[in-house]
This record gives structure tokens, sequence and C-alpha cells, in this order.
């Protein structure tokens, strides 16, 4: 296993988001303009309307201009953040570009058999050894710091949105709040590095954490003591002071949950909970296990052996020195502050769960409640010069007609059908009611083919590392899993269960569901390799099956639900 | 106190390019979600911001732009009364609907068919569907 730069996290392009917002804003800036026009127009009623409280009429307009103003400068603000986000996102693309090329030149370095007595001499003490694990941790140190970074940009950025508006949510990194605060967000570079040592970062670990020489070893195994120390001095120094800052805080809260959770597990009545893991009991047997687990460095023997012996080393030695009465109290330590840690992932990959944020961003303003403007509509039939709008005469209101319905996140119909009678009966149809072929039949086959070809035209293939296996997925699969699953891409095809994607999903959303796929089958991966094997993980909402086989994805599909 | 005195014909003019160009709001506002939607494309690999950025459009952005359409509507359908019971000479019935036009709109019931609240139909005749 060695550091690849495949696995480095994709971050989005600035330019796109820059012209978005420019619409986003420019769109709310004509709804300020036109309100303003209205307004300016309905002044004319003075002229013509006298009454008694004439100024209700009057200035009855007022309202909605200041309303159209309020959203204009909302959008203005929140444009702001995000040109700052993606000024940040180009940055961090540049760094990336730079690390990805130094990862590369790295491992196509060749080892240095040079013959002279001085080569020789640092290979044979294993100096040579030790001066590419620097090397090496010294890139994933940068990768980590990429990650944490480009975390923080989005925290930044959506703090910035939060502030906007009263109930908006601000959010932390893992270990700088509470550890039950549900708007977590994203980990420190030492939180990647932790993740590092367990082998859950994407972008690899240094090959010399599992094979080193002994003079490598040593090192480790020393490092491994040194930090165990220093962490354990941080933790009482944080627990010290007292929720006076963000880490003491954090320190706390992972205690005190510990405590919570010891007497959950502790109480008789709530044995058969415990036992069968469910409601609260369960939950807390969990987090408990959690914390055993990382109390004995259960993730981390598999990638750093040495590393992780050496954080040992202070207990053996703490152990001989007060009769093993110091060893429980710093394992509490230890666990609850692995514990804080190993929470980390979980949260930190709430990625999974944000995973739909585009897609609810997409349909949020779609929320608008125009009925008041179909009245108008209706209204201006009857007032002299009021034009007739075809769709007030055809009773349909502006929106677009609903979307495709989805079950669990698999999308089962076009829905753009006039009416649902038209829709195959779901559960007695030709495809086993997972989809009318005839709706997606409107474009030919052919069409649909020569969209797909023009589709993956640039694109290459995807790698993904997932703990010591780098795990590819060709053009051609993608070709396939795209026209058989893919409405839009549909070869027309249908199997005895066949299955769709959302028709909206893009080729980055694929490429996003496959690593999350992967992502949530780490553990097994790691355990059994990439040989032929059958996966399935539940993202966004879905149950997705893939097949992975000899280190490639041949298969990769949202499994059908009953209805 | 001002005492009643519309031009009707005037005044239904001015409603009425009111009303007409309040139409135009449906294309802007499918202007503003398109963009939107637009944005969520930019911000495929960035889960949080486009979260934050959601929460803040349903939260915020929506219920601004819903008032924009409510309170031109309830302006419009307001003063239309007024001068529809002014010129039946129903000035308590106008003066109600005047009041009407100056207030936001009552929120409608999901499933609603009902587009014209009964107070303001028109005597003798059947609110438009």
């Amino acid at each position: 296993m060695s550091l690849t730069e495949c696995g480095l996290p994709p971050i989005d392009a600035g330019q796109p988001i820059r012209d978005a917002v420019i619409d986003l804003t420019e769109a709310a800036g004509a709804i300020h303009t036109h309100a303003g026009t209205i307004t300016r127009g309905w002044t004319g009623l003075a002229h013509s309307y006298h009454a008694p409280e004439q100024h209700l009429v009057l200035q009855a307009m007022s309202p909605a201009e200041t309303h159209a103003r309020d959203a204009e400068s909302l959008a203005r603000k929140a444009g702001s953040a995000l040109i700052t986000y993606a000024n940040r996102c180009d940055e961090l693309r540049r760094t990336k570009s730079v690390l990805a090329k130094d990862i590369r030149d790295h491992n196509a370095r060749p080892e240095d058999h040079g013959g002279s007595l001085l080569d020789k001499a640092a290979r044979w003490t294993g100096i040579d050894e030790l001066g590419r694990l620097a090397v090496e941790e010294a890139l994933l140190n940068r990768c980590n710091q990429l990650q944490a970074d480009l975390d923080e940009a989005q925290r930044t950025c959506a703090n910035a949105l939060g502030r906007l508006y009263s109930v908006g949510a601000h959010y932390e990194p893992v270990g700088q709040t509470t550890v039950t605060d549900p708007t977590v967000y994203g980990l420190t570079a030492d939180g990647y590095g932790q993740l590092a040592r367990a082998g859950d970062t994407p972008w690899g670990t240094p090959a010399a954490w599992q094979h080193a020489g002994t003079l490598t070893q040593v090192y480790l195994v020393g490092r491994g003591g040194a930090d165990s120390v220093v962490g354990l001095v941080g933790l009482v120094g944080d627990l010290a002071q007292v929720g006076t800052t963000r880490e003491s805080r954090a320190a706390w809260s992972g205690l005190w949950q510990l405590t919570t959770d010891l007497g959950t597990v502790a109480n008789p009545a709530a044995l058969p909970a415990t036992l069968l893991g469910v409601g609260p009991a369960g939950e807390a047997r969990g987090r408990l296990w959690s914390t055993a687990k990382a109390g004995v460095g259960w993730d981390t023997w598999g990638t750093s052996p040495y590393y992780t012996a050496g954080g040992f080393l202070p207990d053996a030695l703490s152990a001989y020195a007060t009769g093993g009465t110091a060893v429980a109290g710093r394992t509490a330590f230890k666990g609850a502050l692995s514990a804080a840690a190993r929470r980390l992932p979980a949260r930190a990959t709430s990625i999974e769960r944000l995973a739909s944020a585009q897609r609810a961003l997409a349909s949020s303003a779609g929320r608008l409640n125009t009925r008041s403007l179909d009245q108008v509509a209706h209204l201006s039939e009857r007032l002299p010069s009021g034009p007739r709008p075809a769709h007030a005469a055809a009773g349909s209101g502006w929106r677009t007609p609903a979307g495709p319905t989805q079950h669990d996140g698999v999308w089962l119909h076009q829905a753009d059908q006039p009416a649902a009678a038209a829709r195959p009966d779901t559960r007695t149809g030709p495809t086993h009611g997972r989809l009318d072929p005839g709706v997606y039949a409107r474009k030919t086959v052919k069409a649909r083919t020569t969209a797909l070809d023009a589709v993956l035209k640039n694109w290459d293939g995807m790698h993904v590392t997932v703990g010591h296996d780098a795990i590819a997925l060709t053009r051609e699969r993608m070709h396939h899993f795209l026209a058989r699953h893919h409405p839009q891409y549909w070869d027309g095809s249908v199997k005895k269960r066949q299955s769709f994607v959302d028709p909206e999903t893009s080729l980055q959303e694929m490429e996003r569901l496959i690593r999350a796929t992967l992502f949530a089958n780490r553990h097994i991966i790691a355990t059994t390799g990439s040989d032929y094997r059958k996966l399935k993980a539940r993202v966004d909402g879905a149950t997705w099956v893939m097949a992975i086989d000899n280190g490639y994805i041949r298969m990769f599909y949202p499994e059908e639900k009953s209805l | 106190m001002t005492q009643w005195n519309i031009a009707h014909v005037d005044a239904l003019g001015v409603v009425s390019r009111a009303a007409t160009s309040a139409l135009a709001y449906q294309g802007k506002f499918r202007g503003y979600e398109t963009a939107t939607g637009t944005l969520g494309s930019a911000l495929t690999y960035s889960p949080l911001v486009a979260k934050a950025l959601s929460d803040l459009t349903t939260s915020a952005v929506v219920p601004h732009l819903d008032e924009v359409a409510g309170r031109t509507g309830s302006a419009i359908r307001g003063t239309n009364a007024a001068i529809g019971f002014y010129e039946r000479g129903q000035l308590d019935m106008a003066a109600d609907a005047q009041r009407n036009a100056g207030l936001a709109p009552c929120p409608t019931p999901p499933g609603s068919r009902r587009t014209t609240p009964k107070a303001l139909r028109r005597p003798g005749r059947e609110a438009p569907e």
C-alpha cells in the first residue's frame, strides 16, 4: 500500500460556481426590478382612487417590493459567500494538482540501487528507507491538510450562508465541539491523520508503515510511544481547562457520554435492548464497543502495527511503575479520546447523507407558493384589456409538472405523463413494475446511445483506493451501467428485475455513488481483498448493488424494491 | 375624511396593467429556480455548501418570494373587488375589500382548489376555478 493521487478529494471548479452565482443574483435582481415596476405603475391609482383609508390600497403593492428587495439582498450576500468559496476551490485545485504531481513523481522514482559504498551503507542500515518514509509521511500530511482545508472552506461558506438568516446552522469540525453536536462536518488535519492510521483515507498510507526494516520499525515504535504520551498530556490539559476551550468541551462531552453509556448498559432493565442492539441501549453498546476497539487500536494494527504497538509502551511502563493501577485510567482516557476521534469518521462521512443536497437545492426554489399569481391570472381574464394567458386557459399554473416519483431514492417512473392513469400498473407491467419502457422510448435507442457516447467521450475510467486495494472502473463498464440503468441512456433492454437510477443523475453523481458504495464496504474489502464479491450499500436512501472482481468493478445498479 | 370617489375605468386600467405585469413573475421565478438548479450542479463535490444553500433558499428566500406573489395577488384582487363593490354602491363591502388589499393572503390549504376567498366573491357569481 502506498500513497496514490487517485484518492485525493475531488474539488469543484470555481468558474461554474461563479457563473451560476451571477445567474442567481441576476434572477433575484430581475424579480426586484419587476416588483419596482409594478409598484410604480400602481401609484397611478392615486389619480383615480379616492376613498376613506385609501392608503391601504395605494400602498398595497409596497410590501411585495420590500420582500423582493430582501430576497435579492439575500441572494447577493449568498453570492458573495459562494464566490469566496469558488476562489478558495480554485486555490485548493492548484494545491491538489501540485500534490498529485509530487505523489506521482515519488511513486515513479526507482529505488536507489547505487553502487557506491555510501549507498550500500545507507541501504544496509535502513537509513534510505527511513528517508523514504519521511518523504511519504510529508506527502501524507499534505493530503490530510488538503482534505482538511477543503472541509474548512465548505464550513466557512456554509456558516456564512447560515448567518444570513436567524435559524441557520453553524458547523464545526469534529473535536472542536461536543460529541453530540449534530452540526459537525469534516475533520482537522490531525483527525485525518488518525483516519490514515486506520487505513481509512482514500489517498493511502506510506508503505513503510507495514513493511519496514528494523531501523524504521524501531523509529515507528518510538514515535508511537511519544505521540501517545503527547496525546495523553494534551487530553489532560484539555480536561483541566474545564470547558473554557472548544477542545476542552469536546473532551468533557466525550467523557460524559462514555459515563452515561456505561450507566445505560449497566442498567439491568436495558439488558435485552443492549443484547439485541436496539434503541438507546443498543446505540450506547455500539459506542462503547467503538471505544473499546479504539482503546486497543483495533483498526490501526493492520495499517500501522509498529506505531500502534509503540502507543502501548507508555501503558506498559506505567503498569510496571504503578502496579497496574495507572493503566485502567489511561485506557479510559485513551478510549474517550479515541471515541471522540473514532466517531469522527461516522460524522465526517455524513457526506453520504448530504449527498442529496444538490437535489434538494435544485428543488428548493421550486417550493414557491404562487397560488396567488394563479388567481391573478384568472382575474386578468375579466379585467379590461387583461390578456388571457395560455396556461390559465389550460387550467395549470406556471409550475412545472410534477417530477418523477421516487421510492427509496430509486426513480421508478418518468412522471411527466399528463395523468396517472396513463401510467402502467407498476406491479403488473411488462417490466415487472419498474418502469414503462415506452415512456423512454420517445427517444430512439440510437439517440440515447449517441448521447451516452458523447457523455463518456472524455471519461477515462476511475480509480478508487480502498484500504490496501486499488479498484478500477473502466469506461466500458460505466457505459454498460448507464446503458442498462440510466433512463436517459437506456439501451432498451429489460431484465426480469429491472431498476433505474434517477434520470437526472449525472456522470459525476454516478462516480460519487460508486465511491460511496465502496467506502461503505471498505472494511469488507480490506478484510477479503478485491477478488470477486458482491457488495451492497445504502446511499441516498437507496440500496446499491456492486460486484467487484479482481480489482475491477463489474456491476453497479440500484436494487429493485418491492412496492 | 376623504369621500368615496373612484374613476372606475381608470382605476381598473391600473389594476389590469398590474395584473398583466404580475403574470411575468412566473417566468422570473422560473429563472430563479433554474439558476438555483445550475448552482446545485456546480456544487457537485461541495455537499455541505449545497445543503446550506438549500436551507437558506427554503427557509429565507422562498418565503420572501412567496410574499411577493401573495402580496401582489392580494393587492390586485382586493382593489378589484373594492372597485366592483363601489360600482354597485356597497361601500361597506368595498371598505372590507380595500382592507384585504393591504393584507398578506391567507395560506391556502394544500390541495384546495378555491382561488378566491369567499368574502371576496361577487354576489351571484361563482368564483372562477
